[in-house]
């Protein structure tokens, strides 16, 4: 399947350009490039996470017992450190 | 607010907690789940607050929760920080004296061009080439 499209010169430049190096300054290096590039794009977009009524009150006050405890901000730094445990 | 927004972690977790400005970053991230508003974030933070989830209640089913109602945010793009950006990051942390997941912020912002970052932490405000707002 040929797919067609059009992108501003500089994007397109820079894509060719680092296409050819990571493939090759050889045919197919676009070709193997797009479908890397396309591929995670659809990895991306495609899921199957099931939706939830109101899912902004489902999330609302998960953690209240902390509240008063501790700040969103101390929460968020704290997390930092889990990363390091 | 109508540029592209950067959204920082306390931002979600403001909810979670249902602290003082939840009401604030509800109506928020309401427009972005409306698609009204364009943001960015980065999976980092996604994971941040997974892990706080974990860590605090140890549930599962709440992390699933949490990921179905950042699916359903349609004006939110996930950004997954490229080395090159993880790089910059070390340089931003270096000179403004900051973590380095708040330097990734700075870093995955410059790239994506992104002015605006939606943040209750005031750490941000020194740094001049980008914006601090809050959600309002």
């Amino acid at each position: 399947m040929v797919l067609k499209v059009e992108f501003p010169k500089d994007f397109e430049n820079k894509f060719r350009e680092l296409a050819m190096k990571k493939f090759g300054y050889a045919k197919g290096a676009i070709k193997k490039a797009s479908e890397e590039a396309m591929k995670e794009w659809i990895k991306l977009e495609e899921n199957n996470i099931p939706k939830l009524e109101n899912s902004i009150e489902s999330i609302r006050g998960m953690i209240k017992h902390l509240n008063g405890k501790i700040s969103s901000v101390e929460l968020q730094h704290e997390a930092s450190k889990l990363w390091i445990k | 607010m109508d540029k592209m927004n950067f959204v920082d972690t306390n931002i979600f977790l403001e909810i979670i907690l249902d602290d003082k400005k939840s009401e604030q970053c509800k109506s928020f991230l309401t427009k972005v789940k409306n698609n009204n508003i364009k943001a960015l974030t980065t999976d980092f933070i996604i994971y941040s607050c997974l892990l706080q989830i974990q860590h605090k209640i140890k549930s599962q089913e709440k992390m699933k929760q949490f990921l179905s109602f950042i699916n359903e945010l349609k004006g939110l793009k996930i950004i997954r920080p490229s080395l090159n950006e993880m790089y910059k990051a070390c340089i931003i942390s270096k000179k403004y004296n900051l973590d380095f997941d708040d330097s990734l912020v700075v870093a995955a912002m410059i790239d994506n061009n992104c002015k605006y970052l939606v943040s209750l932490d005031g750490h941000f405000d020194k740094i001049s080439i980008i914006k601090r707002i809050e959600p309002n």
